[in-house]
């Protein structure tokens, strides 16, 4: 064989299960530090810095002020993250090495996206560290052991599972079951329309179009290549349809939250809307920061992550039976089967961690009483929100000097005007659900 | 942009052994012992024949829960699909599982 993958690897040498694992043990370390009176020695790493308006007067101060901040935030991320890197056999003496500019890279984009004016022109630290990390991937030939600390999925996979520490498993269990029937919703509509339009209108093969249909209504990139697996649809279908998602998604990520913003949009339904319709999780969370507001960051978690993001084994399991029974002519292999564990399979276990983080936290605060609670919102919670940001701005950053724009503009006009189709069905209807039906729920979450 | 892993599932004991058959005979004969062997037989020779083809295009095979898995990052899962079925294989025979994984991009 050529390369593994990382279906092909045990269980302790996968992404998911580190992200997991380092999420997880942050948080419990969070935890573990307030419940016995050392909380001062996490809230010292969580480094966070204040906004500035024209000299960077204050940035220093907050700097100064503790000085040991950055270098044990970067001492605590690069251990964590380099020994994560050696259990899966990764070169860890290049991972160590880039991980090192990505955390200069990282520091200095924070600073710059705290600036009051950047702020005003909605280019927050997730927007700067993307299109920072643009100019230069698409401009620089980037070496190599900096690439390989590029790894977008394993930075936005932790924070997703620090996300879940910052919700409460309460308004999961509430708000749940309105974010699954709203994503489906908008869903079932997206994909039936892209499908349509790339098979009825274009002649394009089915499982090209089931490829672009998952791409644009379940969750993006991870949707398209699962869905490309379970309908062994060809590699450059879902190079296609990963081409479109980003393209799109990167579009997205400027549009909607100044587009809601112009439309006068409380933060709750607006993060609920970029939920539905921005097409993938990094991309979504830099268009929820951009907001400004934590109720967005939150709504949109619900949506993205409980409402579409879980359901990728299930279309997958479907889109297989529907490969294997009419697109690829039934009677070529008569009795083939597809077994239900093609859920499980394509499930995004870091969904897990998702669900566990909040679980604990959970539990923590329901243990605490009203006075402690408090207490362990600012000190223990507020830390991890910090961690949280450091890991997504890592994944940005990642994003932007992984993007090559030559590679992108590979697709044809036919796949294009499908996807487009969907878009076209998916912006309106989201945001008419998102602010109008079911508004309410989204105005009622804290 | 993306690898891919093609996974083909040749399962040893498949639903054709007269297993579940033996466990409710009463009394148990020894000519029911003698047909699962012949059963047996029959699935591994089988197997075996689509273990030297997938092989012979790359795959490399081990064994998991007696299952074999026969895996390749070079070959497609249509392609896996269409040699087997024409070598005469059943799609019962066989489960083919495909992965895709990106080379970079976003979640």
């Amino acid at each position: 064989m050529t390369s593994t993958t990382q279906v092909s690897l045990p269980w302790h040498r996968r992404e998911d299960t580190w992200a997991i694992f380092i999420a997880l043990g942050l948080v419990a370390l969070v935890t573990a530090a307030f419940l016995t009176g050392s909380a001062r020695v996490v809230t010292s790493t969580a480094l966070t810095i204040p906004a500035w308006s024209s000299d960077l007067g204050k940035v220093r101060a907050a700097l100064g002020k503790n000085p040991l901040a950055a270098v044990s935030l970067f001492g605590l991320s690069l251990a964590v993250f380099t020994g994560a890197a050696a259990f899966m056999r990764w070169d860890t003496l290049k991972y160590a090495a880039g991980f090192a500019v990505l955390f200069v890279f990282s520091f200095v984009v924070t600073i710059l996206g705290s600036n009051q004016y950047l702020k005003d022109w909605q280019l927050e630290t997730p927007l700067l560290a993307l299109l920072v990390g643009m100019l230069i991937g698409n401009v620089t030939p980037l070496p190599a052991w900096f690439q390989s600390a590029l790894r977008t999925e394993f930075y936005v996979k932790t924070g997703i599972v620090l996300m879940g520490a910052t919700l409460p498993f309460t308004i999961i269990l509430q708000a749940g079951p309105l974010a699954i029937l709203q994503a489906t919703i908008v869903a079932v509509l997206t994909f039936a329309s892209i499908h349509l339009a790339a098979t009825r209108l274009f002649g394009l093969d089915p499982r090209f179009a089931a490829c672009l249909g998952a791409g644009g209504s379940i969750c993006g990139v991870s949707a398209a290549i699962a869905i490309g697996g379970a309908s062994r649809a060809e590699k450059e279908h879902v190079s296609v349809a990963i081409s479109l998602v980003i393209v799109w998604a990167v579009a997205m990520i400027f549009v909607l939250p100044v587009w809601a913003r112009h439309l006068g949009m409380a933060p709750g339904p607006t993060g609920a809307w970029i939920g539905t319709s921005e097409f993938a999780d990094a991309a979504g969370f830099a268009a929820a920061a951009a907001v400004g507001d934590e109720r967005a960051i939150k709504t949109f978690t619900l949506m993205k992550v409980v409402g579409r993001d879980m359901f990728v084994g299930i279309w997958a399991l479907l889109v297989a039976f529907l490969s294997v029974t009419v697109w690829e002519k039934a009677g070529a292999a008569k009795g083939e089967r597809v077994g239900a564990g093609e859920i499980w399979r394509r499930f995004p276990k870091f969904i897990v961690g998702f669900f566990v983080a909040s679980v604990l936290v959970t539990v923590v605060v329901a243990l605490l009483g009203p006075q402690a609670n408090s207490a362990f919102t600012r000190e223990a919670i507020g830390p991890i929100k910090t961690l949280r940001g450091w890991a997504f701005t890592w994944a940005f950053l990642s994003i932007g000097f992984t993007t090559r724009f030559r590679e992108l503009t590979r697709f044809g006009w036919k796949p294009l005007a499908a996807f487009a189709i969907g878009v076209a069905l998916n912006v309106p209807l989201g945001y008419w659900l998102s602010n109008h039906v079911f508004a309410g729920y989204w105005l009622a979450l804290n | 942009m993306v690898n891919h892993l093609t996974r083909v599932s040749l399962q040893l004991l498949d639903a054709a052994a007269p297993l579940a058959e033996l466990a409710t005979a009463d009394p148990l004969s020894a000519e029911g012992v003698l047909v699962l062997g012949d059963r047996l037989r029959e699935r591994t020779i089988r197997v075996a024949t689509m273990m030297r083809e997938l092989a012979a295009r790359g795959f490399v095979c081990r064994l998991e829960r007696q299952c074999v898995i026969a895996e390749s990052t070079s070959v497609g899962a249509r392609e896996a699909k269409d040699l087997l079925v024409a070598l005469g294989f059943r799609g019962s025979e066989f489960e083919i599982h495909l992965s895709y994984e990106r080379q970079w991009g976003m979640l």
